[in-house]
């Protein structure tokens, strides 16, 4: 979805407010990154459904709020979407219904081990990458209401594929419940005077990983 | 990003000129682990020794690595 959080290539936002090592701002945000990914383990949706629910957020909302916050609104829009809470118990505080099952329940005593497993996102595939290193390839001009992980500020630009990371869960399709349609992941390499504009030094540039779908070649 | 290099300003990190500045936008679940440029004169030293001249932004490509007459034992 072409939306706010898409800021890569903006200039408008003024210089970063540079931090230190701080982790956490307050403590309620400790119980949103908890509430979070214990959620996020019952398997009720899946990382690219939580990513797109934070992108759906009301665009002042999304530049104004914070990190956690963005994180508990969105958390509250699925738990919503999946009936897994009324809004007549999140303005409460309470509840009023019987808890409904969920696929699978993170126990406090699994959380390190969990975490240090992680959740890769590489699969095997049966068939061969299109493209190769060296290749010349143009971003296609997709224009998405749905999820993507395609940044505004490559599309319609050419590049050169720089690696080749294998196969990986295709965010577009999994953010839609249509499986994890793996895709071919390639790292492609940008001159920063292509994506944006001179003067640029030609000795600059800007590497992104692209998903297959998102490719093409360039008969330039 | 459009100005690498102005951005680096903003963190403390103000390059020559002529440095080449690749930037690497992560965009999948791919991450990638930043290698600090070793500092001059270092060549004597021990794996701690070393380690006290990174730090987090070092790691993450916002800092160069401490000089080694800047370091604090």
């Amino acid at each position: 979805m072409s939306g706010v959080h898409d800021m890569g290539g903006l200039e408008c936002y003024g210089p970063i407010e540079y931090e230190t090592d701080e982790k956490f701002h307050n403590d309620w945000e400790r119980q949103v990154l908890a509430i979070t990914l214990a959620m996020g383990a019952t398997g009720t949706w899946n990382l690219d459904q939580s990513r797109f629910s934070r992108e759906s957020l009301e665009p002042s909302d999304y530049l104004s709020i914070g990190y956690y916050r963005i994180w508990l609104k969105a958390l509250e829009s699925l738990l919503l979407q999946h009936e897994l809470v009324t809004q007549h118990e999140l303005e409460t505080g309470r509840s009023y219904s019987e808890p409904k099952q969920v696929k699978r329940v993170l126990k406090a005593t699994d959380v390190a081990a969990v975490l240090k497993k992680g959740g890769p996102v590489s699969r095997e595939v049966s068939h061969e990458p299109r493209f190769s290193i060296g290749d010349v390839v143009r971003v296609k001009n997709i224009h998405t209401p749905k999820h993507t992980r395609l940044p505004s500020y490559i599309r319609n630009h050419v590049g050169i594929v720089h690696a080749i990371h294998g196969a990986h869960v295709y965010p577009d399709a999994h953010a839609q419940g249509l499986g994890e349609d793996p895709q071919w992941l390639y790292n492609i390499k940008f001159q920063a005077s292509e994506l944006f504009g001179v003067p640029r030094s030609q000795h600059d540039f800007t590497h992104a990983d692209c998903w297959e779908p998102y490719l093409e070649i360039h008969h330039g | 990003m459009i100005d690498p290099a102005s951005v680096l300003a903003e963190f403390g990190v103000e390059l020559p000129e002529n440095t080449r500045i690749s930037v690497w936008d992560s965009t999948a679940e791919v991450r990638y682990l930043v290698i600090p440029m070793r500092p001059e004169n270092t060549e004597h030293l021990s794996e701690s020794e070393l380690q006290n001249l990174i730090n987090r932004n070092s790691m993450i490509g916002t800092a160069l690595a401490t000089p080694v007459d800047e370091a604090t034992p």
